[in-house]
């Protein structure tokens, strides 16, 4: 380590020691004054004195002041999304002030992403926030409308015929336990409602949340999102008897769970790190996270043969290991090869979990598992798809 | 509040991250306090959305950017109203320890090359967050970090020199 890091280190230290976050009771007392200040309205009363006031100013000054440096100017993003090897849907964000409305246009392929056809949304700008797609099935879609400055109940717009018709929805609005869909992919949700939010385990039925019959043996669970290829669902979170992680895998559902305790060095990402892959009844997990400051990577690599009953770590990561730095995206290709990339190390593979070579396939960028196959982005609104892992096949949303 | 306890939760684990994210963006640590904690209130006020996030941490971040660019712009538009010709410079940070000459050698920096160093190194975020918040590509991330590893590197060298 150089002087300079020791001394980047020590200053993280000391800013994140004198950092000392107020007590959760102020947050509360705050977020109840906004929603007392919002009823009161002040904010129409105040728009109509700054409009009044404000608007001549800026006639008469039409110079930017020199002092505060600009933003960039964002681009468009993209979320793409298949519910099988078919049917897929891109949304994609024009947001060209740094703020200001979004525009957003929705995008349909029923081809495995060569052809896109435009899809019309009912709402396609959102104020200071952001939308999101949520593909529930071949047809059935939700956009999910994220204000983020704003209060009240949140809207979503929801079709059961690829976004050709619209009907509102409550992304909210909590319905009696329902199983998952076999092609529904696995969200969390909020057991109960307003300040007291409990997260649990569900899906997304008709635009509102729906929690599984029976939520998982874990602590602030968190979904894992899309099934395996074999039609498991998986959770993760504290196995509060164990007092370390877990997942909890079902293939009914939601009806029924097997959990297990998968311990790793370091600390898991609970969001984002924990990724398993199927292929003919062979499943891994690798679990992403930090070892230390700066030091992030896959901390464990976990391998099950009886459907995620049970698992073996295969591979233990280290800060300075061949895995290190990688966001642990993994690909378990048709031949049982499993490839994981790297930022920094590029793309390494293994064919049992336990030791990892570099590849000669190296990934372009992480992968995404979706129910269309692995998807990778390799430029804004450009991907390349896999079934298989081993071929990959690009388009272009447009 | 049992059932708030993952909100809490998020509330320990990420609040350094977030003044830090809004730090690398205002240069005042004041600011980015109070930029953190109206972030958080918002959550607060709507833990269903934040439930459903992907990601609870990079739902607050975003807020926290666009509190921060919402801060930018009325401030642009105060000063325009106000006709100043330069702006206020940010209060000094209020950071005991012992590497005031690094957090000034920091401060000091261009601001592009000042929010990359305070995003990786001390927000610690992965250099594809930092390209997030920026939203500027990878590779930019990397080579500012690289730049401004230099930069202060000589900074450093420069104040030992001239002890």
């Amino acid at each position: 380590m150089s002087e300079l890091d020791r001394e980047l280190t020590a200053l993280r230290a000391d800013l994140h020691a004198a950092l000392t976050p107020p007590d959760l009771t102020k947050v509360a007392g705050r977020a109840r004054q906004r929603s007392v200040r919002r009823r009161m309205q002040i904010g129409a009363v105040a728009a109509v004195v700054v409009v009044s006031v404000v608007v001549p100013a800026l006639r008469a000054v039409p110079s930017e002041p020199p002092g505060i440096p600009p933003f960039p100017q964002p681009g468009p993003t993209y979320q793409v999304d298949f519910a099988d090897a078919d049917h897929g849907y891109a949304l994609r964000g024009d947001c060209e002030q740094v703020q200001g409305p979004c525009r957003y246009r929705l995008f349909a392929t029923t081809d495995g992403g060569r052809r896109w056809e435009e899809r019309g949304l009912p709402q396609a700008t959102v104020d200071h926030g952001s939308a999101w797609l949520i593909v529930a099935g071949r047809t059935e879609i939700t956009v999910d409308r994220d204000p983020m400055m704003g209060a009240g109940v949140i809207h979503a717009d929801h079709s059961t015929d690829g976004g050709r018709t619209w009907s509102d929805a409550v992304p909210d609005e909590l319905l009696p336990p329902t199983p998952i869909a076999p092609a529904a992919a696995l969200a969390s949700v909020c057991l109960t409602p307003g300040y007291n939010c409990q997260r649990g385990i569900g899906s997304t039925v008709d635009g509102a949340s729906a929690p599984v019959p029976t939520q998982p043996p874990l602590s602030d669970p968190v979904a894992g999102g899309p099934p395996t290829e074999g039609g498991k669902h998986w959770a993760v979170g504290l196995d509060e008897a164990a007092g370390d992680w877990a997942l909890s895998v079902t293939e009914d559902g939601g009806v029924t769970w097997s959990t297990s305790v998968l311990r790793v060095p370091g600390v898991p990402t609970m969001r984002g790190g924990w990724h398993v892959v199927e292929r003919d009844g062979v499943m891994y997990t690798t679990v992403a996270g930090t070892f230390g400051v700066n030091q992030q990577g896959v901390l464990g690599v976990f391998r099950s043969t009886d459907g995620g009953v049970s698992w073996t770590r295969t591979f233990v990561g280290s800060p300075k290991g061949s895995l290190s730095d990688a966001p642990g995206s993994p690909v378990l290709t048709e031949d049982g090869r499993l490839l994981v990339y790297s930022a920094s190390h590029g793309t390494f593979e293994s064919a049992d979990g336990v030791t990892f070579t570099r590849s000669a396939h190296q990934l372009p960028a992480p992968v995404t598992w979706t129910r269309g196959g692995y998807l990778v982005m390799t430029t804004e609104g450009s991907y390349e798809l896999s079934t298989d892992g081993v071929t990959w096949r690009k388009f272009t949303v447009r | 509040m049992a059932e708030q306890a993952w909100f809490a939760e998020l509330y320990r684990s990420s609040y350094r991250r977030l003044v830090l994210t809004a730090y690398a963006m205002t240069n005042d640590l004041h600011a980015a306090e109070e930029i953190t904690q109206e972030a958080f209130a918002l959550g607060y006020g709507r833990q269903g959305r934040v439930a459903r996030a992907d990601s609870p941490e990079a739902w607050l971040r975003t807020v926290v950017v666009n509190l921060v660019r919402r801060r930018y712009r009325r401030r642009v538009l105060l000063e325009k109203i106000l006709r100043r010709q330069e702006a206020e410079p940010p209060p000094p940070p209020d950071v005991p320890g012992e590497h005031l000459d690094l957090h000034e050698a920091i401060r000091g920096l261009a601001p592009e090359f000042r929010a990359v160093v305070v995003l990786y190194y001390l927000a610690d975020l992965p250099v594809d967050e930092v390209a997030s918040v920026l939203d500027v590509p990878l590779g930019t991330v990397k080579s500012r970090l690289a730049r401004a590893r230099t930069a202060l590197a000589d900074r450093l060298r420069t104040e030992v020199d001239h002890v």
